[in-house]
């Protein structure tokens, strides 16, 4: 099937001379939600401004359909946005909000008025057409900026941060509500935060960008199970990152020990990083026969309702545990992980310099 | 209730230099000055003694003059010499406030504009000028437009220069020397020049703070710029165009420098009367009358600009649905 947006080196250069994207190319299948996740500064707004027609980009080509709207303003884009702060016109009620696409491309009042009432329906706020924006909470308010931008009939929805406002509760009934409607409506979605669970939680295809580039893109589950880079194991979720010796494939040496793995293909004695989820560390008992495994010292017990959080200590490194099971600061145990919860990465390329610049910038 | 001391200066100031004032105008508006009547009686010794209201004597003559509360002066604003005279003004004045407006709204909405760079050195530009004296300024326009001036001799030497231009201007009737100086036009045009500023800085705050985001909203829901700028910023504008037209117009209406400058004195508006009043007439109570008048005006005006806005909000709710 024909994608509906390719995006092609896409390029951004800010006039202090800062790239914000250094050549992006992503493509999106049709009725697909794409999320772009990562760190403050790292472009994924811009990317988005880009598709949107509100940042022109230095050089690459935006396809929408198969044709170049890099040259198109934004009102010429059948493409719609949900902004950050909603940007809502404070002037007009919720219903003259909803309507103000249909009504600047001159349709029957009639007609609106009525698709208005669906749209409000859909995103549960029947009834409140003539509401003003000031007496709506943030939850509300941002319905409408959705109703607002699905009555145009987009094919594609752009999503800027969307929940960042909300609270807690209503941002995960919120994620919920969103999916739903993505999937009822059919329209491509592509959506921005710096939430890695919000992320992980709604889309289709995730990309991890970082310093205006797209460090890997991949279901939720690619992201999360096979991050390809240190940056990308760290931002997703909560992981140990330690370094590591390819002794040969299928084998791989960390914490002094060797262990069984599924990668190969690195070459033999290849210096790489090794990410290991916290909760696929296991801890065993002294006594527990496995040989070879590398030992510890529990130095620290959180109780996090859904699981104990304790750090490990073994040999120069502190590793993160989540088990079901306590145990108590001090004892000595055993670690041991499954040769497929392994996960060997080539040594990361990504300087901490560069990051700090960029989440500097982003502030 | 602690706060309640804080604000013991301002209300002393507010009654001194507003309260006060304010009654004291109110009180020469309805009074008339008049000397003491009484009758003169003649003693038979030959002395004279004077006989007051009250039925006093006095032997001195009564000389002092008293105030006497009569709206005589209310009878005589509404001849038409004076009735004239405001309409005049007000006339000057709206078509100041208009020009104003035409001019300042787009100055005010370039500065504002997104491409535009360093828009605070080019406010500063506007506004310098508004630094020198009021005075100063309006003869600067002296010396350009008068017969004699600027303005004139450039004509002139183009004139020379051009003899084909020359004959064509006089067979039209175009004289040598053109009187641009006392009429209404130069009248309207010191006031543009010295208000023009103050329809421009508050309409540029307004759309400044605007929020750019309104803008790239209806940009994505489909807005070209003439209808981002009919449906955003306009609406959005419309509380400093309020605030600018009323810091034209009111001064516009009051002046009276501007119109004896530029116009010579052959353009009295309501302002000149007023001030003569106090002045060369010395008739304080007809003046404050007048002044009464033009406050009236003045507010009537405010309040009608108040409604405008309030119906303008009305209509916006019943535009779509």
């Amino acid at each position: 099937m024909e994608n509906i947006l390719s995006i092609r080196n896409l390029r951004v250069v800010f006039e202090d001379g800062f790239v914000a994207l250094g050549g992006v190319s992503l493509e999106i299948g049709r009725n697909e939600f794409v999320t772009l996740l990562g760190p403050s500064g790292c472009g994924k707004t811009t990317l988005l401004r880009c598709i949107g027609g509100f940042e022109k980009p230095g050089s690459g080509e935006i396809l929408y359909k198969g044709k170049d709207i890099v040259p198109l303003p934004p009102y010429k884009r059948a493409i719609n946005t949900v902004f950050q702060r909603y940007a809502l016109f404070p002037h007009l009620n919720v219903a003259q909000n909803v309507a103000f696409g249909p009504d600047l491309r001159g349709e029957d009042r009639k007609k609106t008025a009525r698709e208005v009432g669906r749209m409000l329906e859909m995103v549960g706020l029947a009834g409140y057409e003539k509401r003003r924006i000031a007496s709506l909470s943030g939850g509300q308010q941002q319905r409408v900026a959705i109703a607002r931008a699905l009555i145009n009939k987009p094919d594609v929805l752009l999503l800027d941060e969307p929940l960042a406002a909300l609270d807690l509760k209503l941002r995960r009934e919120m994620q919920l509500e969103l999916k739903r409607i993505q999937r009822e409506s059919g329209i491509t979605f592509v959506f921005v935060t710096h939430d890695q669970e919000e992320a992980l939680t709604m889309s289709d295809r995730v990309a991890v960008m970082r310093a205006g580039e797209i460090l890997q893109l991949g279901t939720p589950e690619d992201i999360y199970n096979e991050p390809q880079s240190a940056f990308v194991a760290d931002f997703i979720g909560e992981s140990n990152i330690l370094p590591g010796t390819m002794v040969r494939d299928k084998l791989v040496r960390f914490l002094n020990c060797e262990f069984a793995c599924v990668d190969s293909g690195f070459g033999e004695q290849a210096e790489v990083d090794v990410v290991v989820r916290p909760e696929d560390l296991k801890l065993r008992p002294m006594d527990d026969p496995a040989e070879g495994v590398p030992q510890g010292v529990v130095e620290s017990l959180l109780f996090k309702g859904v699981h104990y959080e304790m750090k490990v200590r073994s040999g120069e490194s502190v590793l993160l545990v989540h088990s079901t099971h306590a145990r108590p600061v001090g004892m000595r145990v055993k670690l041991a992980v499954a040769p497929s919860d392994i996960q060997v990465m080539r040594k990361s390329d990504c300087s901490p310099d560069v990051l700090k610049r960029h989440a500097e910038r982003a502030q | 209730m602690k706060n309640k001391a804080l604000t013991v200066p301002f209300v002393l100031w507010a009654a001194i230099f507003v309260v006060v004032p304010l009654l004291m105008i109110l009180w020469y508006g309805v009074t008339v000055e008049e000397t003491i009547p009484y009758t003169e009686i003649v003693l038979d010794d030959g002395s004279v003694i004077y006989e007051l209201e009250d039925g006093s004597h006095t032997s001195e003559k009564p000389y002092e003059k008293r105030a006497r509360v009569s709206l005589s002066n209310f009878k005589r604003m509404l001849e038409p010499t004076y009735l004239k005279l405001l309409l005049r003004s007000l006339k000057i004045a709206v078509i100041t406030t208009l020009i104003c407006l035409l001019l300042g709204y787009p100055v005010a909405l370039i500065l504002t504009g997104r491409d535009f760079k360093r828009p605070a050195l080019w406010l500063m530009l506007l506004i310098l000028p508004m630094w020198m004296n009021f005075l100063l300024r309006t003869y600067s326009w002296l010396s350009i437009l008068e017969n004699s001036g600027i303005l004139n001799g450039l004509i002139a030497s183009l004139r020379e220069a051009i003899p084909a231009l020359d004959e064509w201007l006089l067979a039209r009737g175009v004289r040598r020397r053109i009187v641009f100086l006392y009429n209404e036009n130069a009248v309207i045009l010191g006031m543009v020049y010295n208000y023009l500023s103050f329809m421009i800085m508050p309409i540029y705050t307004v759309i400044e703070k605007t929020d750019r985001s309104l803008l790239e909203a209806a940009a994505d829901l489909g807005a070209n710029p003439v209808q981002r700028f009919l449906r955003v910023t306009l609406p959005y504008s419309l509380p400093g165009v309020l605030e600018g037209v009323t810091m034209v117009f009111v001064p516009a209406v009051t002046t009276f420098v501007i119109s004896q400058l530029m116009g010579g004195g052959k353009v009295p508006l309501i302002g000149d009367i007023i001030q003569n009043q106090f002045g060369k007439s010395s008739d304080w109570h007809f003046g404050s009358t007048l002044s009464l008048l033009v406050m009236v005006v003045v507010l009537a005006f405010m309040g009608a600009l108040n409604r405008i806005d309030k119906e303008e909000a009305a209509q916006k709710e019943v535009r779509i649905l």
